[in-house]
Parts: structure tokens; sequence; C-alpha cells
């Protein structure tokens, strides 16, 4: 969407953001002042897909002067410092986390915050010395990342392996209680501890993380990679130029059956999509001068040639209840499998016009963009009708048991990532061993990634990102709020309710 | 005999998923039918071997259903009722879900006729172990009618149980309960339709700890429970007993559950015997003090 002086005035004046939020505001709508046809060479078509919500190009911006997602090495830092930043390597704990902190913030993104902080327990691990007088730092650390990071997009990885570094880290999580940052763990029942999966199962389950990653598929498809964001799975040392969204739940709107859908609507907007995307990452590369400036590249915190990007979908569940209605049926996505049917036949359909499309500047992953299920947004009405990813439409899920195996099947649709979210009651804090049984069977069927949280807590997943609920409520009655994802959160329960998700409740049986 | 689409268990309900029923994720079968009619039996309905809300799964039905849950539990537990007393089927069972690379656990209330159910122990992985006391106030707090509604010496020795479409008149008698009519155990009796109340010598109302010993001895005890409920058996006497039992063997759970009215049929005379939370603290510190230090205590 193109930006207009109104918007630069309306941002200025607002009543409701911070200082900084403003300024952020401004630059993207900065961004979104030149036309793509013009900056980018869109065709006339292209630009019609957009404005007519058929795809999603998340407010991106078309001056565009750094990647959407930058996941550096930070490994490259505890081993030579930082010439840039005038930093030598740290020798202790302290020098690290310092040193940690001043790197995040010149690590740019779609949100000007970083959204991988790095495989945090990997990083810390040989400096710790002292337990107790490190878990203090290390809660400092990230308590202080929560309150610069105002954005909980920024994401922290740990695992597989348990060390003492991550049990420090998931303690202080559980006793911060804090948003920012999101946080996976990579988790391989051959390679994690039970105990320490079953110790990331609690703060999931107290403090909605961290999610579980499966980290043989991952690595299978990725290789090298981290979980960054809300649960985008990228190369390490590289990450994503951009993520484009196709709403499925409009584009079906435009069709007459699902034959229409799958053989032409499908092809045709996705084609749309990813010559867009072409596009975007010739002017990165090419005019923006990013790579050539940055100190993440001239250092070997990141590697030109380590991007890709994402074509990501929403709206599944919509355009499948569409289709079924279409087809005379009452049923739901979810619950019916004729819609899963439907389902697989756009989503086959859409991986066949990914593969047959030749990306540019993505060599990294064989010259192909890969699929996303993303994880919704509020930026248009039309998001009423995407339901995030392939999830089934809040308040239509199916019992747990069903749930978790309708949608097994999709996750193999999404190399750069798909989740889907279970909200359990207090009963599972006191049976952890039920919830990693849980995850270990999701990934048995090949899930990628699944996170639960209690739904009596005031941090709650939304979608992929953590809010507080008592500060929705501050944003609602019009206050300003310190993260931007408040917003976004509760845009997104406003359209998709997914603060009433279904509560997965144990029936307990005692005598 | 063994034809697994022919061997019937009534089961009052399925839960697919289950935390609370021996460690980790588990699908938990109650099976229709009690040897005992316990004052706060919270299952109420699953105690009388006649039931109207109780459907036969064949054991081939029963592995489907079972099935269904893979690969998100890692075994499944039997309850009931009292599930010891369909032994023979629960043995076919067992086997057939051993093969799926699942654990079998069984609740029981421990009062079995040990000899008879041997080949049952065998594929039994673990037993949640119900203690209900020591001494003669259990004739009173398990073996009393009181509660009863549905008599089942009244009725025919045929199962009624809602079915699809089946005439279950025509069904076999299952198994065990035939093997069980010919034994002198409480169940036994019961399904002859001999009133329990006055039959129980002391040797009889023994018999939980006597199998909880044996079972102890063979590894396959995971946790021992004890409902706290005042006035029917020396709380202390009972927990230095089940202590004694435990001292050997450290990784048994102990589980402290405070006694509570809702949901059972004889509300009003369990208030009177309500223990107070501080009480059930109390017995849970005592508990630790005689060597039960890995317990949970539900108030």
């Amino acid at each position: 969407m193109l930006a207009t002086k109104e918007d630069i005035l309306q941002i200025a004046t607002s009543k409701t953001l911070t200082y900084q939020q403003k300024l952020f505001s401004l630059a993207n709508a900065a961004e979104r002042m030149i036309s793509p046809v013009e900056l980018l060479g869109y065709t006339e078509e292209e630009w019609e897909y957009i404005q007519n919500q058929m795809i999603c190009d998340l407010n991106e911006g078309y001056a565009i002067y750094r990647p959407r997602y930058i996941l550096p090495d930070y490994s490259v830092y505890i081993k030579n410092g930082c010439k840039f930043l005038e930093l030598p390597a740290p020798q202790d704990l302290e020098e690290c986390l310092d040193g940690l902190l001043i790197l995040y913030s010149h690590v740019p993104s779609i949100t000007s915050f970083p959204v991988f902080i790095g495989h945090l327990d990997r990083l810390l691990e040989p400096f710790i010395t002292d337990e107790e007088a490190d878990f203090k730092k290390i809660k400092r650390f990230l308590n202080h990342i929560d309150k610069t990071i105002t954005d909980s997009f920024c994401h922290a990885d740990i695992g597989p392996y348990e060390t003492r570094a991550g049990k420090l880290i998931l303690r202080a999580v559980i006793e911060l209680e804090n948003p920012t940052p999101n946080m996976s763990i990579k988790y391989d029942k051959n390679k994690t501890s039970r105990e320490f999966a079953e110790l990331a199962a609690k703060a999931c389950l107290l403090v909605s993380k961290p999610s579980f990653a499966n980290d043989l598929y991952y690595t299978k498809d990725l290789g090298e990679y981290a979980m960054a964001s809300c649960y985008n799975a990228l190369p390490m040392a590289g990450g994503a130029y951009t993520l484009t969204r196709l709403r499925l739940g409009t584009i079906a709107k435009a069709a007459t059956s699902t034959d229409d859908m799958v053989e032409n609507w499908m092809p045709k907007v996705a084609k749309l999509a990813l010559s867009t995307m072409d596009k975007r990452h010739r002017f990165l590369v090419e005019k923006s001068n990013y790579f050539e400036t940055s100190f993440l590249v001239k250092e070997g915190f990141i590697h030109a040639h380590n991007f890709t990007s994402m074509l990501a979908i929403v709206g599944l569940a919509d355009a499948v209840n569409h289709l079924l209605r279409l087809e005379g049926s009452e049923e739901t996505f979810g619950m019916s499998k004729r819609g899963d049917e439907i389902a697989t036949r756009i989503l086959d359909q859409l991986e066949a016009t990914n593969a047959a499309h030749t990306g540019v500047y993505v060599q990294r992953t064989n010259n192909h963009y890969l699929l996303h299920a993303q994880v919704g947004a509020s930026l248009h009405e039309e998001d009423k009708d995407n339901t995030p990813a392939h999830r089934i439409r809040v308040g239509e899920e199916p019992a747990l048991l069903e749930h978790l195996k309708q949608s097994a099947p999709f996750h193999r649709y999404f190399p750069s990532g798909t989740g889907d979210l279970f909200a359990f009651d207090q009963t599972y804090v006191d049976h952890l061993d039920a919830i990693v049984d849980i995850v270990d069977g999701a990934f048995a069927l090949n899930y990628r990634y699944i996170t639960t949280y209690l739904k009596n807590t005031d941090l709650i997943r939304v979608t992929g990102y953590l809010v507080k609920k008592s500060e929705v409520a501050k944003a609602r009655a019009d206050q300003a709020v310190l993260r931007d994802t408040t917003w976004f959160g509760s845009g997104t329960d406003l359209n998709a309710h997914v603060f009433d998700r279904s509560l997965r409740e144990q029936e307990e049986i005692l005598l | 005999m063994s034809n697994l689409s022919d061997i019937y268990l009534p089961v009052q309900r399925i839960i697919p998923f289950s935390n609370v029923e021996g460690i980790g994720n588990r699908t938990s079968i109650f099976l229709q039918g009690c040897n005992l009619n316990c004052l706060y039996c919270h299952n109420p309905e699953t105690i009388a071997m006649v039931s109207t809300t109780a459907r036969l799964y064949s054991l081939a039905q029963l592995i489907e259903e079972i099935k269904a849950s893979m690969p998100f539990i890692r075994g499944i537990t039997v309850s009931g009722g009292e599930p010891t007393i369909y032994a023979r089927e629960l043995t076919l069972l067992f086997r057939e879900v051993k093969k799926l690379g699942l654990s079998c656990y069984l609740d029981s209330n421990g009062f079995f006729p040990y000899d008879a159910i041997i080949d049952l122990i065998e594929e039994t992985d673990k037993f949640l172990f119900d203690i209900k006391g020591s001494g003669q106030g259990l004739k009173e707090l398990c073996f009393s009618g009181k509660y009863l509604k549905t008599k089942a010496a009244d009725q025919s020795p045929q199962l009624v149980v809602q079915t699809e479409g089946k005439d279950l008149a025509a069904e076999p008698l299952p198994l065990s309960r035939q093997s069980f009519a010919q034994s002198s155990n409480p169940a036994g009796q019961r399904l002859e339709g001999q009133t329990l109340v006055g039959s129980e010598s002391a040797e009889m109302l023994g018999r939980n700890f006597q199998n909880l010993r044996k079972l102890l001895a063979l590894g396959k005890i995971e946790e021992v429970r004890l409902v706290h409920i005042k006035g029917y058996y020396d709380e202390q006497a009972t927990v230095r007993q089940i202590a004694s039992c435990l001292q050997d063997y450290p990784e048994v759970l102990f589980k402290l559950i405070r006694v509570h009215a809702k949901g059972s049929r004889g509300a009003k005379d369990i208030a009177a015997h309500l223990p107070k939370r501080e009480e059930t603290e109390q017995l849970a510190a005592y508990a630790r003090q005689q060597g039960l230090i890995r317990q949970v205590v539900i108030l």
C-alpha cells in the first residue's frame, strides 16, 4: 500500500504512539511513498493484485534498504569480537552479555529490531562459572532485551542439547514473564534430555515460551538454520529478503468452484506474487547497497549467499470453507474430510507453482523460495476472512487428538515455518511428561513446530508472538503501550478471537 | 477364544489423552463394574456390574481406539470400576497392546486374588495402587451396600449395556466373570450376588497390603494412593503400613488425596468425615517423617 502525506501527519500527531514508534512508523511510510511500479518495475497487473488484497506485501515498503529478516551468526562475535563496534572478543559472561546487547542494536530487520538474537545457550555456555551469580546476570540481560527491543518478533533459540546456560535461561524467562524475546527450543528427542524438554514444557505452559521446533526435520530441509521472528525457519548467517502473503480466503471469493480455485486462481496469483518478490530482491541486492555497507557482511556475521525469501499463505481455512459452500457442503475446515482434500489440492498446486519458478539470488535454497504459513495480521478488512496459516478457525476446532492429526499433514509444505498452538489447563503443569509425549507424537507425525500455553495467564501467544492481555486492554483504551506487537495482537484478536482459542481440558478422574 | 473380535469388555468411557493415570500421556479406559462400593467413589456409575451407560467393546475395537491415539501416547491405563475382575480379557488385550510398543497400566484397589490373575500381573507394566485403608472400618467404607443403587444380584447375569444394534443376550459371558464366579474372592461373591457385609475375614481385609508387597517386589508399582477420610481407618497406622511397604522402593510415588464430597453419592455422610486441609497436610508431613518422601498431595 502506498503512503500519503496524510499518513505522515497522522503518525506525527498520534496520541497513542510513543516517540520511537512514531519514528519507525514514519520511516516505514517513507518507504511506501514511491510507487513500486515506478521504482521496482512492478507490472500494472502485479500492483492490481496487491491493491485487490489477494497479495499482501505486509507494508514492507518499496524503497527497500535491508532484508526483512537477518539471522546473524553471533558466534563470530564470541570468537573474533567486532571490529566495526570496536568490541574485543568477550572474556567473561558480563562482557559477552554486554557485547551482545550492543550488537543487537545494530541488527536491522523489517521492524528495525533484531528478529534473531542467537542460540543463546550455546553463546553463553562457555562463560558459565557460578550458576547463581550467572543466573542474575542472565535474568538482567533478558529483561534488558524486553524493555529495549520493544517488539516481540525478537526471537532467541535454545537447544537441542541441555546446557547449564539453557536451564538458567529457562528459569529466568519463567521468573520474568516478559513477552520478549520470543523463544524456540530446537528439540530432538535423541539429543535433548527429557529433563530439559520437561523444563522447556513447563516454561511454555507458564510463560508461553519456548515453543518446540522439530530440529531433525528443519535440519533436513534447511541445513544450518535458526528460528526467527514468529516461527520463521531460515538459513543461519543469512535470512529472508522478503515475505509476501497470499490471502487464500480472499482469492477463493473470486473462484467459481474448487477446480477454478486450484487450476486457475492459485497459479495465477502465486506467479504474480513470485515475480514481485524477484523484483524486490533485485532492488535490494543490486541497488540498495545493503550488502556493501553492512559490517555484519564484512565481518562474516551474515553472507549474502545465505538469504532466501518466503512465499506465505494465510486463510486456508476460509478458502476451504468457501469452496465447501460452493460444493453444497455445510462442513467446516478442521472437521471435514472433503475440506482436507480441498486444502491439499490448493497446497499441492502452490507447491508446484513455486517449484516451477526460478528465484532470484536464492542459491542457498536451490534457487527457489520457501513456502511459509504466516501467523496472520490485521492490515485490512480482508484479514478478517483470512485465518492465520493453515489453522482451523477459532471456535471450529475439533478435540485435541483430532486437531493434531488434522493439522499434521499440512506442515510438510512449509519449510520456512508453520506451527500450531494449543491452550492447556492448569493440570498439565503437574504433568509435563504428558506435554512432552504430545510433542513427541506431533513430531512423529512430521509436525514442524508446536507450542502451548495456559489459558488463564496474562502473557499469551496470539498466533506466533507473545502479548500481555493487560497491555492489549491498555491499547484498546487508547493509551500508549511499550510494544508495537501489542497493537498487532489486539487487531488479530478482534479478527480471529484468538484469546478464545479452545481450551484443552483434562478430565481429572483420580478415584 | 483368542479371536479379538469375539471377546468383549464393558466400557464406561475412554479418555484418549489422560495425564493423571500414570506417567506420560496415556489413553485411559474405564471399565464397568467394581468389587467394592466405596462411600466416596467419584465414578459411582462404574460400580454396578450392570449399567445402561456402559457399552460393550470387543478387544479388537478397543485396540482400534487405542491406535487412534498413537503416536501421542506412551501407553494405556485400564481403570474402572475394578479392572482386575476382567483379568482374562485384559491379559489378552495387554498382549496385543504391547505389540504396539505401548505400556499397560492397571488402576486397582488391590483386593484381587493374586494367584488367579497371575497372567494379567505378568502382562501389566505398572499398577496404580489405591490403598483404601486398613482394619475393620473398611467394611463400612468400601464393602457396604448402603449406597448401591443397582443390585447386581437382582439382575440377569447378562450385562445390560448400550450397543449399536447388537443383541447382547446372544453374547457370551465375559470370561473372567465365569472364572470369578467360581472363586472365593470379593469380586466373585459380588458376582454371585451375595452380600459382602459380614463375610470379610481380617485376612481378606488385609489382602490389599499383601498384594502390594508382592507387586513391589516385582517392580510393578508406580504409585500408591490413599484417600484421606476420617473415622474409617487409623490414618497414621495406615500411613505407617504404607511406609513400611515402600521403604525399599523410594521411586514409588505416594499420592495423598483429601476426600471431597462433590460428585459422590454419600455427600452428607462424607461431610462428617471430611478432614480439614491442615489435617491432610499434617498427615502428609507425617508420611514424610515415615519415609514417604516422594509424594503428591491433592487438597
